[in-house]
């Protein structure tokens, strides 16, 4: 049985210790091979693989990143380039391809399990917001980063008397915003699922002041203003034709200077939150998502992306999988401490 | 209505989260006054408390341990025990009282339930052993703590060539052992769940070495041979009954050299594991546990322990959560696909 491995979209911590599981996983059988498809959708088109035995997974389990690569593209929403992601398959002979990826990457995977190909898909990004899993590989140290970012502003903002804006990843999602609100004990938190009252913010920071000197703010990338848009950076459109966003958070740093007056600053994380070793946590979800599409591979069964619920791994058929948003219990967490 | 709060056995990163997020919730949504008790179940034994305010929760979130204090004070065992607890409980005029401890703190919490107490459970300890909720609190942090440590003997087993065993907390449930090792990569893991055989071992290790030069091996405090008793350090007892233990790394490092000629190095990162700065996984749980446990409090909801079920926070009757959780078949099968 020979068996694809691919990655695509961007990268996170984790991607590299599922290729490991895989790997680990299939070389307990006898007559199974599996082979690296090189950066992304690309290599399956152009036939670019790489030899994956357990010399080149030693050590892989904590190294972010993907030892593949992967493309952001959008040439493969289209149905032309669908028949040469086939063709491709076709030309490996391959007899299953399990597809690493988020959103984009499984729609694209879904087309294919249509087409008839024997894929597999394992849910990664960093943004957690797919459906049919609670957690994505990647979501557990980008959170990870964000409460150690939280944490070393809280120090400043004491001493500095500062209102202090993280502005973390999370387009249509909240995900990293709200959670490492929680853990980092965040005065605020303000994401795209709840567009925020600019006037309501700077009540509660004002209030917030009367017997605290500082107030910390975490906001979502793709936070806006009740009836207001998302901070677009510029014009430029990425290869999926999403708007390169962000900017929030200096946004808020001149409105809340401008209306109280405070001291603020803002900072950005941006990629940070997607590099660096795993967390334990990512390890492990990734191992364990590893294993299971291999033994889902041995067993035929197909059209599926691994998820876990119940802290059980299980599996979605591909085609079900949407985007997911923070729930009002997780948003209703993190307000018991605004303030 | 006026709470107590109480923190029991051994200390673990994310008490102080807990107590923080009770008192947070507990007096911005319900008016609510709080005491906190000195060092466990003895406090209550000597009425011991003092006033909780927002200020003193102010920066607890990030903070290990209990600004509590804590003991292993066993009322249930001593004379009068249930009596002067009760006493206390008047004394410091409370309506109820939340307990966060392992099975022994909660074990006591459900006798004094039986008893008429009004209380709350929040299940913590490194070990992860309780039944009927997937994570306790401080579990999270001991385990980053572990797999930090694994991935630091790798370099140096990796340069020097050795056999690196790793002895980690676990006294009756291989948990920490089992996750970290897959986390970390090791080589062989070890739990109490499966009594292991050392030929097995030494012949894994041998054939490892034909094509690597290191291995690395987590292994659980309470880990025994086949046929064999847990290594311990002393005869000595503790209040709950149990022996320390400890040792069994040391005794394999011995065995390993001398049977497979290779050599063999043991660390045992004993307390640390239960030190520092709670991670993110454990801020968050605390956080969710004490927003439950007041909620139920308002709620007039005694006699059970707030748990993690399908990653909902949900309760349980404090009577089923006091037993023992040992680590399941998949956990350990996941850790021995990547063995030798």
């Amino acid at each position: 049985m020979k068996v694809g491995v691919l990655t695509g979209g961007g990268d996170c911590p984790g991607l590299n210790a599922a290729i490991r599981a895989i790997v680990r996983r299939g070389i307990r059988e006898p007559d199974l091979e599996v082979v690296g498809i090189r950066q992304g959708w690309n290599g399956l088109i152009e036939g670019e693989t790489m030899p994956l035995n357990r010399d080149a997974v030693g050590g892989l389990l904590i190294r972010g990143g993907t030892i593949l690569g992967s493309t952001l593209s959008d040439r493969f929403r289209g149905d032309v380039e669908l028949e040469s992601l086939i063709k491709g398959y076709r030309n490996l002979g391959l007899d299953a391809l399990i597809i690493v990826g988020g959103n984009t990457t499984m729609s694209v995977a879904a087309k294919m399990a249509k087409s008839g190909l024997n894929i597999i898909g394992i849910p990664k990004t960093i943004d957690n917001d797919l459906t049919g899993t609670e957690r994505t590989i990647g979501f557990s140290t980008a959170l990870f980063v964000a409460v150690e970012a939280i944490d070393r502003v809280h120090t400043t903002a004491e001493s500095h008397n500062r209102v202090m804006i993280v502005e973390v990843m999370g387009r249509n999602a909240g995900w990293i915003a709200t959670l490492s609100g929680i853990a980092g004990g965040a005065d605020i938190v303000l994401i795209p699922e709840e567009p925020f009252d600019i006037d309501e913010v700077c009540d509660i920071i004002r209030k917030r002041h009367i017997i605290r000197n500082f107030t910390i703010i975490v906001v979502a990338e793709g936070a806006h203003e009740k009836g207001g848009q998302v901070t677009v950076n510029c014009d430029e459109l990425d290869a999926f034709g999403y708007n390169t966003i962000g900017g929030v958070g200096n946004w808020l740093k001149r409105e809340i200077h401008k209306r109280l007056g405070y001291d603020s600053r803002s900072i950005i994380l941006g990629h940070t939150q997607r590099g660096g070793t795993p967390t334990v946590e990512d390890r492990i979800l990734a191992t364990r998502f590893g294993v299971k599409a291999v033994e889902m591979a041995l067993e035929g069964t197909f059209g599926i992306m691994v998820g876990v619920e119940d802290d059980t791994i299980v599996t979605v058929p591909i085609n079900s999988v949407k985007e997911r948003k923070v729930d009002a219990y997780w948003y209703d967490t993190a307000k018991i401490f605004f303030g | 209505m006026k709470i107590g709060i109480l923190t029991g056995g051994g200390d673990c990163p994310g008490l102080n989260a807990a107590i923080r997020a009770v008192v947070r919730k507990g007096m911005r949504e319900y008016g609510m006054e709080f005491v906190g008790i000195r060092d466990g179940w003895k406090g209550m034994l000597e009425a011991d408390g003092f006033p909780i305010g927002a200020d003193d929760v102010s920066g607890l979130l990030v903070k290990g341990g209990t600004i509590l204090g804590s003991s292993r004070t066993n009322p249930l065992k001593m004379q009068d025990g249930i009596l002067k607890v009760n006493e206390g409980f008047r004394k410091l005029g409370l309506d109820a009282l939340i307990a966060i401890g392992g099975d022994d703190t909660l074990s006591v919490a459900a006798g004094m339930s039986r008893e008429g107490l009004k209380v709350i459970g929040i299940p913590k300890t490194i070990d992860n052993d309780l039944l009927g909720t997937e994570r306790t609190i401080g579990f999270a942090t001991a385990f980053n703590t572990v797999v930090d440590a694994i991935d630091k003997l790798h370099t140096t087993a990796e340069s020097h060539h050795r056999v690196m065993i790793l002895e980690v907390m676990g006294r009756h449930a291989g948990w920490i052992a089992t996750l970290s090792g897959i986390a970390g990569g090791a080589d062989l893991v070890l739990i109490p769940e499966k009594p292991f055989d050392l030929d097995e071992i030494c012949r894994i290790i041998k054939k490892r070495h034909e094509r690597k030069r290191f291995t690395i091996v987590v292994v659980a405090e309470g880990a025994v041979p086949k046929g064999g008793r847990v290594t311990t350090k002393s005869g000595e007892l503790d209040d709950f009954g149990h022996v320390a233990l400890g040792g069994v790394a040391n005794w394999l490092k011995k065995e390993i050299q001398a049977r497979t000629g290779f050599e063999t190095r043991s660390s045992i990162l004993g307390h640390i594991q239960r030190g520092g700065t709670p991670c993110a996984e454990d801020r968050l749980l605390a956080t969710r546990f004490g927003a439950k446990a007041i909620y139920l409090a308002s709620m007039n909801t005694f006699g059970v322990m707030v748990a993690l079920r399908n990653n909902k926070i949900e309760y349980i009757s404090l009577d089923e959560a006091v037993k023992d959780r040992e680590v399941d078949e998949e956990w350990y099968s996941l850790a021995e696909t990547f063995f030798g």
